[in-house]
């Protein structure tokens, strides 16, 4: 058994630690079972002021930082409903797992994963709890989220030519030259060779995750073949 | 001044502060609802915690409720826990209770929290010094305590202006220790040498806590051989304290103390939507939240 990031690497731990010190000093390093925390509180700021300040744990990945790490607000303040995109062991749904790795490039160091999603979440929660929506719109849940963000970078919907899709990109069967999902007839590269390109540094596992979960809920059927 | 008195000076509540007269209206309330259920008991029915000790943050306080029978009164109950479960069922009927340890913590019935505990006991004689109050946890039932001697042991301490400055650490590292050990800690730490600016102070509670935790040791002030308070300082949080003390220590000797606290609170004439609605805007990546299928 491969040993965690942080016995083997101990100096990237350490580093870990400076740099909490250095950017978020309310928040603090654990090793616990074999994982790494960081709790504490996380400031909202703007302007240089703090405006609000949520208690969180997170627990990073045992491949840190190749994979998404996981939050949870341990303050009770977001309830932890679906409603609320909070998943049912209380971790926080931070965005569709794609959008995550598009929209971070599959860089999940601690600073990026603090300053982008969860501080985008968390003032969005702080808006939702002044009745307001959220800022950046949210997603629909399971698949119909993913095809949501899909189909803004394929400009289709359809569950199964994007899963389809997914699902060569993934296997390598798929390149610029080869015909768009969107089904215009035309070649990714005249047409959303954007999103090809940002799928294209995805991992497959990612990608094939993300087709199976919208062919589970579409077209079940597909999955069985 | 330094940036720390000013730090503190913007966190202390006093009888003046909006906060504290509405902590007073619902603890009258509380009192009327509980006076009129025991129309013939003569009640004690006093501030304790940090409202008492004048120990008071505004980023976390809430008001602690004593409520003690005289020795032999029984119209709440014949048994300790018999009181603590008819004042909860009474005070069920105007707000939602959540029992805790020794406390019932008080919301409105919409799920607002009051930030009011009150706490239930009776005096162990007619001296009515000391009280016996119910636990729900630990090895013992009842604890024999006294809340006269708790709040003179930390208001008149000398440190509550350094207790008042571990309590906003505490609550800004999130770190989960209750505030009577934490305010015994610091007392204790600083019974050696309690001179100097609120810096040399704090430094030297820190310091103590990063260096000596496992060496510091605590009792109660109101029965110091006959309450174990262990269970408020476990390992886990012995620990916590160590390693969160030194990287505040670590963070305020490369950066200095607004580092560590962030700039002073200022009285924002933009509304606080508006601040919210502008960091919002300001996200580099604008991420949506999503959610697992219902």
């Amino acid at each position: 058994m491969t040993a965690p990031w942080f016995e083997r690497a101990p100096q990237l731990y350490t580093e870990l630690e400076t740099m909490l010190r250095n950017r978020y000093p309310s928040l603090h390093a654990f090793v616990e079972n074999g994982k790494v925390h960081v709790r504490g509180t996380f400031p909202l700021d703007e302007g240089g002021r703090t405006f609000d300040r949520y208690r969180i744990d997170i627990v990073l990945a045992d491949v840190h930082p190749a994979q998404p790490p996981r939050v949870w607000e341990t303050g009770g303040r977001i309830p932890r409903t679906p409603d609320r995109h909070v998943f049912v062991d209380g971790a926080l749904c931070l965005g569709t797992p794609l959008a995550l790795w598009i929209g971070l490039e599959g860089d999940f160091s601690l600073p990026r994963f603090l300053d982008e999603p969860v501080r985008n979440f968390l003032i969005g929660n702080s808006l939702v709890e002044q009745g307001e929506a959220w800022p950046h719109g949210e997603r629909a849940h399971g698949a119909a989220g993913m095809i949501e963000h899909l189909a803004e970078l394929f400009g289709t919907q359809q569950p199964v030519m994007l899963a389809t899709f997914l699902q060569a990109v993934a296997a390598g069967s798929v390149s610029k030259h080869s015909h768009c999902p969107c089904a215009s007839s035309r070649k990714i590269l005249k047409c959303h060779l954007a999103g090809f390109k940002a799928l294209r540094r995805i991992p497959p596992e990612v990608l094939d995750q993300t087709a199976r979960m919208i062919l589970t809920e579409f077209a079940p059927e597909r999955l069985a073949a | 001044m330094s940036y720390l008195d000013d730090l503190l000076r913007t966190q202390k509540l006093d009888d003046t502060s909006e906060e504290w007269k509405e902590l007073d209206a619902e603890a009258e309330k509380i009192e009327r609802i509980i006076r009129a259920a025991y129309p013939d008991s003569v009640l004690m029915f006093t501030h304790g915690g940090s409202r008492a000790k004048r120990t008071m943050i505004r980023e976390d306080y809430d008001l602690d409720e004593v409520l003690y029978f005289r020795n032999g009164d029984t119209a709440a109950g014949e048994t300790l826990e018999e009181i603590y479960e008819a004042v909860a069922k009474l005070l069920a009927k105007h707000y939602t209770v959540r029992r805790k340890r020794s406390a019932l913590r008080l919301s409105m019935k919409d799920g607002r929290d009051l930030k009011v505990d009150v706490v239930p006991g009776r005096y162990v004689d007619d001296t009515q010094t000391d009280v016996f109050i119910h636990q729900n946890e630990g090895d013992k039932a009842r604890l024999k305590t006294n809340i006269v001697s708790h709040v003179a042991h930390v208001r008149d301490s000398g440190c509550t202006d350094v207790i008042m400055l571990t309590k906003l650490w505490r609550t800004r590292d999130d770190i989960p220790i209750k505030t009577f050990p934490l305010e015994l800690l610091v007392i204790v730490v600083l019974s050696a040498n309690n001179q100097g600016s609120l810096e040399d102070r704090f430094r030297r509670v820190l310091t103590a806590f990063r260096d000596d935790i496992d060496d510091l040791r605590i009792e109660d002030p109101a029965n110091p051989t006959g309450n174990d308070l262990s269970f408020a300082l476990t390992a886990r949080i012995r620990d916590t304290l160590a390693k969160v003390a030194g990287d505040t220590l670590a963070a305020a000797d490369a950066h200095g103390w607004e580092h560590v606290f962030g700039k002073l609170e200022a009285k924002d004439s933009i509304p606080r939507v508006q601040i919210m609605r502008s960091a919002a805007a300001s996200a580099a990546v604008q991420t949506r939240p999503w959610g697992p299928k219902s």
